[in-house]
């Protein structure tokens, strides 16, 4: 059947004078159900070659070819030491996700300062700057992964500007009316904000955009607990916020090229105060 | 045979030349006065007949004088004789009513279904009765729409989808019409498991695939025309039944020289709910339900003149509140809604026609009461809002020529508001107005062998100040005796566009827009050509091909497969969709059956990407039988058994072809590994297919007596071999049953409904 129906399509596609004969043949079948009073009689080649040819055309693949890139993730800051930068890579679907990047090399450099960063042996894929590496502001500083077998990713980040923490001052006291203000002569900047109680980790934070300050101690409390808190203030860049505003449908190449992720920079300030006690607001 | 009650009624009239006589009149059902369509009508022993139009009309005209007999024919009637004398330059007005046959009663070689066949040039047309709906199986309760996606070229995206998606084209390029009534969202009930049609009330539907004609504009794709029953005319009925879901009510009866009809229908399981609640002392409720009702009243002036008025609206109603006593409350209604008033007048048995006024509604409608904070009170109202005036005249010319035309107007309006405490708030109201004339003209070019349907619908849209014109052609040219070959090509344009994606699996209604002045009203052209084969009474064959090309498409963007967008965002596209049905069909006294297929192919373009939208199947396979059950067989004996089988080929979809990390906050994790959760990087919206669906369906009805009354019940299974129709993916990491990990993670289909088993429902139905 194959055999005839490759023979009529090279007849269709190659001969004149087949193509007539074929015609012929199919007109005059055709007819044949008139003659034959209602019986449906095309040959059952014709069905068959039919419904091979739909197939073989317009049977669609389901498969679609993917190269896999490298995924880092870092965030300069100035209150600690030393920088750190993880590198990752994508998976297939089908794949497990085992780190195996081999020959990674990781190089952070700006402001006159360069540093080829060394793996952690205890978590592969996170590395570290071999001396310290302080962030200041306004700088600019840059990002080179390569790894064998990827392109080589490039980053780059602006660290954003100073800022002041007008109020509370360390030491004071507040209650939950009580605004954080903060002072920045550039309007606009991103914030992000931590609140700690009894200097642990605590259960709110938030990212918000702020003019110049902000009112109220963020969030809506039934009660909160009195006691000393402890308030982390990092003005951030445009590439992490682009980073943790990403919808889920779209891929990071927040501050990244030839690849995915985050390499954004951070200018932090904190503050401790006392929160009186007082029965929060709906 | 039987001669039955008939009204004779003879008028002089010299508009007849010559040595000529015409018949003219009406054909009506005798139980209860339902005009029949495309009933037979011939002079016997002659060749001179005609078949009655679909208000059961008839005229038949170049008598020559003389005597004959007249003989009434439709199928599942008892044909009817007349003895008649035609007299030149008279016109013999015989309006006549048949009465139902039980059995098939032999000797009528000519039937409408043939006379249609021999001169209608209906392309890509397809005509359901109440039967052929009611007989499909369907998931709890028979509908109209599930009904229609069993033919070819019309599919539904899954196994409870109540969209229509006709030949490639989209359910937004579809004009869907009760009794004139433009019905802007169909299948809004139950999130979108019903449609807006009750079969009780349902007379009939037309569905046009493409190729419709000049009378029909203002849509890409198809026309889907229902007419509601006129009401028994001779006595009072009614009709009750109670299904799984819903209970339904249809009264009808006579009025003075008319009859009127009534049916609703609502769900009942709230009610049901309510009163457990409240009996036992339970704190649970079920906040939804739907409702919709019909109302349509004839009124026979004269002979001449009948006036129609049809009323139709529902909605879907969310309702609850918070706390004892309530703290808030929020209620959410959508729903359709429309009025329609007809005049139908025959002038001279030449020259018939109907003007109707038209008013059409749909509309959502939230609101948040907040009964300790006026302050937080919200309510978000939208409707779409047509008020349209037209006219459709038929002017029998000759013998050769029935000429169509008419006019219409249609204002149209969009409103959006808000309300707050503050006031009220919204963007102006969207308006635009319509005006067409048409002009068709059914030719006889050479009868009986060529027929031939020129015409144009010549459009005035004020947005943009533009007027179009839309030419439209068929042809029916008779191969054989019994074969024909059947041409159609048009020019369609469509004023409206909806903002939310027709890509959706889930969206229960759509947001309609009136394209505005920026943007070209979209465009499409069809082109049909088919072979049509009549294989005897009851039974026939048709193959179709078509293209359609489209230009200036207004695709909203994917991401707002559920919201709505300015017009301003929508994408501007062209695209086109070709392929070919076959549907074959067979009905006799004790079974029906029918094979539908459909091969199509469709393609969108926006710029530079080409791509096969998301309800572009390939492959789509309906097979149908239905029977009533031998006495031979125990139990079931004289039921009603219906089957029905789908194939279809997979829907393209967006696969996820890789996966990433994607990190917390590092504020905290200073020497530490951050933590991370897995994103996903999706591939061509079109490079994969889901499998291929299939699954049977069965219904099965008996006839009984309840009390004394005739009643029935009846049994629907869906999914009876519990096939599970894939229609996402997800993945999994991590089985919470078994506490394993799967790395790589394990791809997991998902079904509507998500669990593949046989869905059985039942109903009763007594009548009155």
């Amino acid at each position: 059947m194959v055999i005839l129906f490759c023979h009529s399509k090279l007849r269709l596609l190659f001969g004149t004078k087949n193509l007539k004969f074929i015609s012929l043949r199919f007109r005059r079948n055709f007819t044949g159900i008139n003659s034959l009073n209602g019986n449906l009689s095309l040959p059952r080649v014709y069905h068959l070659m039919i419904f091979v040819f739909m197939l073989s055309v317009f049977c669609e693949k389901n498969s679609e070819e993917y190269q896999p890139q490298l995924n880092v993730y870092c965030i300069l800051r100035n209150d600690v030491p030393y920088q750190k930068v993880v590198v990752d890579r994508t998976y297939r679907m089908d794949e497990k996700a085992i780190y195996d990047l081999e020959d990674v090399q990781v190089i952070l450099s700006g402001d006159g300062v360069c540093d080829t960063l060394i793996e952690d042996y205890a978590n592969s894929g996170l590395f570290r700057t071999r001396d310290t590496f302080p962030i200041f502001t306004g700088k600019t500083y840059y990002l080179q992964v390569s790894a064998r077998g990827f392109d080589t990713l490039t980053g780059i980040t602006t660290v954003p500007d100073s800022f002041e923490i007008i109020s509370p001052e360390n030491g004071d006291t507040a209650d939950i009316y009580s605004a954080l203000v903060i002072y920045n002569n550039r309007p606009g900047n991103w914030y992000y904000i931590t609140f700690y109680y009894q200097d642990s980790i605590s259960t709110f934070e938030q990212l918000m955009q702020i003019v110049s300050k902000i009112g109220g101690i963020p969030g809506d409390y039934w009660a909160i607990d009195t006691g000393f808190y402890y308030a982390r203030v990092s003005a951030v860049d445009t590439n992490f916020v682009a980073y943790y505003l990403l919808p889920s449908d779209s891929l990071p190449h927040c501050g990244v090229k030839n690849g995915l992720g985050l390499f954004g920079s951070s200018f932090t300030k904190s503050v401790r105060f006392y929160l009186k006690e007082e029965w929060g607001i709906d | 045979m039987k001669k039955i009650f008939l009204s004779p009624i003879l008028i002089w009239n010299l508009t007849c030349g010559g040595g000529f006589g015409i018949i003219n009149g009406f054909i009506a059902d005798a139980e209860n006065g339902e005009k029949l369509a495309y009933a037979d009508v011939i002079l016997k022993n002659t060749t001179m007949g005609a078949s009655s139009d679909d208000k059961g009309y008839y005229y038949i005209s170049h008598i020559p004088e003389g005597r004959y007999t007249l003989v009434f024919s439709y199928l599942g009637y008892e044909p009817l004789e007349k003895e008649i004398e035609v007299k030149a330059g008279q016109v013999l007005t015989l309006n006549v009513e048949l009465r139902q046959s039980p059995i098939e009663m032999p000797g009528v070689t000519v039937s409408a279904e043939r006379e249609r066949f021999e001169k209608n040039v209906e392309v890509s047309h397809i005509t359901f009765t109440q039967r052929e709906i009611k007989s499909v199986p369907g998931l709890f309760e028979s509908d109209l729409i599930k009904t229609l996606q069993l033919m070819p070229g019309v599919i539904g995206m899954h196994d409870l989808s109540n969209k229509l998606y006709v030949r490639g084209g989209s359910p937004d390029e579809n004009l869907v019409l009760l009794d004139g009534i433009i019905i802007y969202n169909p299948a809004t009930h139950l999130f979108g498991l019903f449609s807006t049609f009750q079969p009780d009330a349902v007379k009939e539907a037309e569905l046009y695939a493409g190729g419709f004609p000049a009378k029909y504009g203002d849509r890409l794709s198809a026309v889907l025309d229902v007419t509601t029953k006129e009401g028994n005319s001779k006595k009072y009925e009614g009709n009750a039944s109670v299904g799984l879901i819903t209970s339904k009510l249809l009264v009808e009866g006579p009025i003075p020289k008319g009859s009127f009809l009534f049916s609703g229908r609502r769900t009942y399981f709230d009610a049901l709910v309510w009163g457990y609640s409240h009996i036992f002392n339970k704190d649970v409720e079920l906040p939804y339900y739907f409702y919709d009702g019909v109302a349509k009243i004839n009124y026979n002036h004269s002979n001449d003149n009948r006036l129609t008025l049809t009323g139709f609206g529902g909605a879907d109603v969310i309702s609850f509140s918070e706390g004892e006593p309530p703290s808030d409350k929020v209620d959410l209604l959508w729903g359709n809604r429309g009025i329609s008033g007809r005049w139908r007048r025959t002038f001279t048995p030449k020259l018939y026609g109907e003007v109707l006024g038209v008013w059409s509604n749909f509309f959502t409608d939230l609101s948040y009461i907040d009964y300790y904070d006026s302050t937080a009170n919200l309510r978000l109202y939208e409707k779409i809002q047509s008020l349209t005036g037209k006219s459709d005249f038929t002017y029998i010319h000759n013998e050769k020529h029935t000429l169509d035309f008419g006019f219409q107007e249609e204002n149209l309006g969009v409103k959006q508001h808000w309300e707050v405490e503050e006031g009220t708030f919204g963007p102006p109201e969207q308006k635009s107005n319509l005006m067409a004339i048409y002009f068709q003209d059914r030719w006889q070019l050479v009868k009986p062998i060529v027929y031939i349907q020129p015409g144009i619908r010549l459009i005035y849209y004020n947005q943009g100040n533009r007027f179009l014109y839309n030419p439209r052609f068929g042809l029916k040219y008779r191969i054989q005796e019994n074969s024909a070959l059947n041409i159609s090509a048009g020019k369609y344009n469509q004023f409206l566009t909806t903002i939310n994606s027709q890509e959706s699996y889930f969206s229960v209604f759509d947001f309609w827009r009136p394209v505005d002045s920026i943007h070209h009203p979209p465009v499409g052209y069809h082109f049909i050509c088919g072979i049509e084969k009549w294989l005897g009474e009851g039974m026939n064959f048709n193959i179709e091909g078509y293209y359609k090309k489209y230009y200036n498409l207004l695709i909203p963007r994917e991401e707002n497969l559920f919201f709505s967008v300015p017009t301003e965002n929508l994408r501007t596209g062209n695209g086109y969709a070709t392929g070919f049905d076959i549907f074959i069909k067979k009905s006799f006294r004790d079974y029906f059956g029918w094979i539908s297929y459909t091969f199509g192919y469709t393609r969108r373009v926006i710029g530079d990407i080409s791509y096969f939208p998301r309800y572009d199947r390939r492959h789509n396979l309906n097979v149908i039988f239905g029977l009533i059950i031998p006495k031979s067989i125990p139990i079931i004996k004289n039921g009603k058994l219906d089957l029905r089988w789908y194939f279809g080929t997979g829907l393209p979809y967006e696969e996820n072809i890789a996966r990433y990390c994607y990190y917390y906050s590092d504020f905290d994790t200073i020497n530490e590994y951050p933590g991370s959760w897995w994103r996903y990087i999706k591939g061509n919206r079109d490079a994969f297919r889901l499998p291929a669906s299939h699954r049977l369906d069965l219904h099965y009805e008996k006839e009984i007596k309840i009390f004394g009354f005739n009643g029935g019940w009846y049994l629907d299974v869906m999914n009876v071999y519990a096939r599970k129709n894939v229609l996402f993916y997800d993945y999994e990491y991590f089985d919470y049953n078994t506490g394993k990990l799967y790395d790589p993670p394990r791809k997991v289909g998902y079904s509507i409904p998500p669990i593949a088993i046989p869905i059985p429902s039942f109903g009763f139905n007594l009548r009155l």
